[in-house]
């Protein structure tokens, strides 16, 4: 385990995946960006991803399909929703089942960072 | 003219002109029974008046008798007319058939055809009236008609029919007793006016009158009428329209029809009395007539026979007298009365006289001393000294003369002779001589004087002469033996029929005889002789016919009356049968009606209560009303209405029952009636007042509607009910309705916003991401970049937060309830809120207020948006009050501001989505604060004043432990 956190960016908005990405692999994160669940699937797959950072809405699966199919082989797995909706009741369901994190887009990009450092040291004290 | 004439004439015209106004008035009322009747008859007065004067004033005799005779339509018209009003004005007028007015008009109409037929037959008058002029006007003279039988049958049945009218008047009059008497006693009284003036031409009552009074009598009637009409309100107010409007109840027919038949009868017995009067009467003076004309014909013809008889017995004489044979044989007689010849062929001419003419007993040649010298039969005694002393008379006129009536004393019996002078024509006439021829009267003239040319037992012919002061009978008579010359009579006995002849009455005279009994005869003078002949016959044969004939019409005319009698008393039995059978039947449908209402008296399913009308006493009760009271018949019958125990509520004072009395009808429901177990029962009563033979009786139908008021009561209760909960239900619907429809539009906000801030968000967090990362990338980028970075994001930011804010007002988050201080919301409102400096901010919460129990985001956003609200109502500056206190069970928060308020026609818009009056500004705010303030369980009230300010109350639930 190296002491890079690895962030998994699944959004449909190609865009959106890009900027997210492309800041947090300036701040020093391992980033993967896919554009749809089935793309972010392979990478959880292929790839270690310690957080995956997941819009809700998106074309063939949903935010929370998503946690509950990555929940399958990485139980484990940081999940954090953005959503533009505050009340979404998908949202609630991920609540419900474990997600401990949504974010609203515009994201603050601050509160992000600080938010992922903080996973980085709990991650890391986990895996010590 | 002389004033009568000309009185006589004005009141002509004052009749015509008085019946035509009366026509004419009576035409235009209303046409009440008999008043259209008495305008027709009115008008025929008026017609009949119009023909009178017509009449006077016409050219000539034969146009005024053209217009006399022309009334007569009229005087046939008028009686039927006056009973037919008269009946009508009875109220009869049902009697007055159609069939029955043309049966009366049958004589009127024969009346008129015998009238101007009447020179073919003479049954109309025999005799025509006559005219004379009195200037230039033609006044009849009813004195003259002599009438037929036809006149007399018009007359009469007039008279009938207008008496009968007037007898029915009088009848009504009298059955009005007082009401309508005057004007019928009126109208009766001008019927009689006219009545009586009719009589006066028709039986010739004034004979020297010189007028006729008909006319001017109907003008007086027509002035009665008047009376009547302007008086009395006759035409107005009629007995006949009260009795045709009032039904009549059968009644008896007993007395009262008796009477009207018996009445029936004498007017039927003396028309026909009168009638056969008066046919005896005109028979009488036909008779009369016939037998005046069959002794004036004998009179004369034996008057005739006695003129002729006399002057051939004188040619007998003069035929010798003036004979020159003969004169010469008389001559040659005297101058030798030996020589046989002459003498001879003078007693051949003697003898001849006495054969041939066969009236001659005695035939005798005189000489002038009046000795016989020839005579047949031969050997005559000498000539009788009464014939003998006329001899010298003779002698001296030279003329043939007859010797009356004288009496022979020889042989007591009475001759008449004739003394002719024979004169000598060869001496220059001298009298040579007499013959005398003596009459035997038995021969020739009495028998002759005697005979009557009819068969008869006591007709006689008489020959009289007069004689000093006394008369002599000439002729032998029939009742007395031996009379010629002996029978005498003073002048003084004026009654013997001899004495009339003979002081020179002529025509047919009555009188007595030589008997002393009465006769009848014509008597008259027998011109060239001092004879007077007298040809009579009993009063009693003459008449003899007469009175069979008087016997004969009282016979028949009896017989007519007993029929009459018989006939109507068929009539009125007949119908005194139909009465009693018509009863008869009556009683029995009578008796089967009553058993069919006793039946359903008593089998009816209401309660039936009979009282007296006049006393309140029961007299009947049915058996259910018993049944339904439970009180023992006795208890009810006989009792007044008020002593009944089960009725003391009802009829507990007699108000109640003269009420009942007066209204005839009166219906009572609901009314408590006590049964006799104690029961309390409702009823319904229904009473009738109506009459049962001249007595009133009050029915009382009483049914027991308890069970049907408490169904009733149920049934309002049920509705009233239903109607409740109908209500409240709408209500909800209602509310609800308004809630589905305010959240489906919510709802479609919701989307649309939500659509709209997800589409937007999504490119905001790119665009911010972006700047992020530039800013980020080029740390060392110039001045200008990195402010227009900051812009970027600013404008970023505030997108986000808008849209943030529009995702909030349209979407209600979960409600968590819980007890919050008014004080605490509000601080936190005016925190999150805070009002401009220009804005003077007023806090009115009592610290004691009860805390809500509510969503305090909620309230506090509630709170926010009604202050901001009010804040940007007064952009000039004002006061904003908060202000706090509970009222029952809720807590009300009311804001007021002093701003621009709101105008009336915008204050039911401002809860609806999207409205706003803001230059900035979705229109969401007071839709979403009512909607959270609902969500709390509570409300916004709203109260504005344009101009002055607006305060929005917010009302929600005060907290109790208990919640």
């Amino acid at each position: 385990m190296s002491g890079i956190l690895a962030i998994l960016v699944v959004d449909d908005n190609p865009s959106m995946a890009r900027t997210l990405a492309d800041i947090l692999d300036v701040k020093g994160f391992e980033v993967h960006a896919a554009y749809s669940g089935a793309e972010a699937l392979e990478i959880l797959r292929n790839q270690r991803v310690d957080i995956l950072l997941t819009d809700v809405r998106m074309p063939d699966m949903n935010g929370v399909a998503l946690y509950r199919e990555a929940r399958k082989t990485r139980p484990n797995l940081t999940t954090v929703l953005m959503t533009a909706y505050a009340a979404d009741d998908i949202i609630q369901q991920g609540i419900a089942e474990g997600i401990k994190t949504v974010l609203n887009k515009p994201l603050d990009m601050d509160f992000v960072l600080s938010l992922f450092s903080a996973y980085k040291r709990l991650i890391i004290k986990e895996a010590l | 003219m002389t004033w009568q004439t000309i009185l006589y004439f004005t009141s002509i015209l004052i009749t015509c002109g008085l019946t035509g106004f009366l026509a004419w008035y009576a035409w235009r009322q209303p046409a009440l029974p008999g008043v259209r009747t008495y305008a027709v008859l009115a008008l025929c007065e008026c017609l009949m008046a119009l023909t009178e004067f017509l009449s006077m004033v016409s050219g000539t005799q034969a146009q005024a008798l053209f217009w006399f005779n022309l009334r007569f339509i009229f005087t046939a018209l008028i009686p039927v007319l006056f009973l037919a009003f008269a009946l009508a004005y009875g109220g009869h007028q049902n009697w007055l058939s159609k069939k029955l007015l043309a049966g009366a008009l049958v004589i009127p109409v024969i009346t008129q055809v015998m009238l101007w037929s009447n020179s073919l037959h003479g049954l109309w008058v025999k005799h025509e009236i006559g005219f004379h002029q009195n200037g230039s006007l033609w006044i009849a003279d009813t004195g003259l008609r002599l009438p037929g039988l036809w006149f007399m049958v018009h007359s009469f049945y007039s008279l009938i029919l207008l008496l009968a009218g007037i007898v029915v008047i009088l009848l009504t009059a009298w059955r009005m007793r007082r009401q309508h008497r005057g004007q019928a006693l009126l109208l009766a009284g001008g019927a009689l006016v006219a009545l009586g003036t009719s009589l006066v031409p028709v039986f010739n009552l004034l004979p020297h009158a010189g007028f006729n009074p008909f006319i001017p009598g109907i003008g007086i009637s027509a002035i009665l009428y008047a009376l009547a009409i302007f008086r009395f309100q006759f035409l107005k107010k009629m007995p006949g329209v009260e009795e045709g409007a009032s039904a009549k109840q059968p009644e008896d027919p007993g007395k009262r029809s008796l009477a009207v038949f018996i009445f029936i009868f004498f007017l039927f017995a003396s028309a026909i009395a009168a009638i056969g009067y008066v046919s005896y009467q005109n028979y009488k003076s036909q008779f009369r007539l016939q037998m005046e004309n069959q002794l004036t014909a004998i009179a004369n013809l034996k008057v005739n026979g006695l003129q002729l008889w006399r002057s051939e017995r004188l040619g007998d004489g003069t035929l010798l007298g003036n004979n020159a044979v003969f004169a010469g044989l008389v001559k040659s007689y005297y101058e030798n009365p030996q020589d046989a010849q002459p003498r001879a062929e003078i007693q051949a001419w003697l003898e001849n006289y006495l054969h041939v003419y066969n009236q001659y007993d005695q035939v005798r040649l005189l000489d002038t001393q009046g000795d016989t010298r020839l005579s047949a039969p031969a050997g005559l005694p000498s000539l009788s000294p009464a014939v003998i002393q006329f001899i010298p008379t003779v002698l001296q006129s030279g003329k043939v003369t007859l010797e009356d009536f004288y009496r022979e004393e020889a042989d007591q019996r009475v001759y008449l002779t004739v003394l002719v002078p024979i004169l000598d024509p060869a001496a220059g006439d001298r009298i040579i001589g007499l013959i005398s021829l003596r009459i035997d009267p038995t021969f020739y003239l009495y028998p002759n004087i005697n005979q009557w040319p009819t068969s008869s037992t006591t007709a006689e012919t008489l020959l009289v002469q007069r004689e000093g002061d006394a008369v002599f009978y000439l002729n032998e008579l029939r009742f007395e033996q031996n009379a010629a010359l002996n029978l005498r009579f003073p002048l003084a006995d004026t009654q013997v029929l001899a004495v009339k002849a003979v002081l020179g009455q002529t025509g047919v005279v009555q009188g007595v005889d030589y008997r002393g009994v009465a006769v009848v005869g014509a008597v008259g003078p027998v011109p060239g002789s001092p004879w007077f002949l007298v040809a009579r016959m009993d009063i009693s044969e003459v008449y003899a016919p007469l009175t069979a004939r008087l016997w004969q019409t009282v016979l028949f005319f009896g017989v007519l009356i007993l029929a009459a009698a018989t006939g109507l008393a068929l009539v009125w039995r007949q119908q005194r049968v139909r009465y009693y059978r018509a009863q008869a039947e009556t009683a029995a449908a009578l008796r089967d009606s009553e058993i069919r209402y006793r039946r359903l008296f008593e089998a009816a399913r209401d309660g039936i209560l009979i009282l007296d009308a006049e006393t309140g006493v029961v007299m009947d009760v049915n058996p259910f009303l018993i049944e339904m009271l439970g009180f023992p018949q006795e208890e009810i019958y006989g009792k007044e209405l008020w002593e009944l125990g089960f009725f003391k509520d009802i009829a507990a004072n007699k108000a109640n029952f003269l009420e009942l009395q007066q209204k005839e009808y009166i219906r009572y429901e609901g009314l408590p009636m006590e049964t006799a177990d104690g029961r309390s029962i409702q009823v319904e009563i229904v009473s009738h007042v109506y009459q049962v033979d001249h007595h009133k009786v009050i029915q009382c139908n009483i049914r027991d509607i308890t069970e049907r008021i408490a169904a009733e009561q149920k049934l309002a209760e049920y509705s009233s009910q239903l109607e409740e909960m109908v209500e409240a239900r709408t209500r909800q619907l209602r509310e609800t309705q308004e809630k589905l429809i305010r959240q489906e539009r919510l709802a479609t906000l919701g989307q649309v916003a939500g659509s709209i801030g997800h589409e937007l968000r999504n490119p905001l967090g790119v665009i911010s991401n972006a700047i992020y990362f530039l800013k980020m990338a080029q740390p060392d980028a110039g001045a200008t970049i990195k402010e227009y970075l900051d812009i970027i994001e600013n404008e970023t930011r505030a997108s986000d937060k808008f849209i943030t804010e529009l995702l909030d007002f349209t979407r209600i988050k979960a409600v968590e309830r819980e007890p919050v201080p008014v004080s605490e919301l509000v601080r936190q409102t005016l925190e999150r809120y805070p009002a401009p400096p220009s804005v003077e901010v007023t806090l009115a919460i009592p610290p004691d207020l009860p805390p809500v129990y509510a969503d305090p985001h909620h309230v506090v956003q509630v709170l926010g948006n009604l202050t901001v609200n009010a804040c940007q109502s007064m952009d000039k500056g004002g006061k904003l009050t908060i202000s706090a206190l509970a009222q029952g069970d809720m807590i009300r928060i009311a804001v007021q501001d002093t701003g621009v308020g709101i105008p009336p026609e915008n204050m039911s818009k401002i809860f609806e989505p999207l409205f706003t009056t803001k230059i900035k500004g979705i229109g969401l705010g007071l839709t979403v604060s009512q909607k959270l303030a609902e969500a709390n369980g509570g409300r916004i009230e709203v109260q504005s004043q344009p101009g002055k300010g607006s305060t929005f109350t917010l009302y929600l639930p005060v907290y109790k432990e208990s919640v």
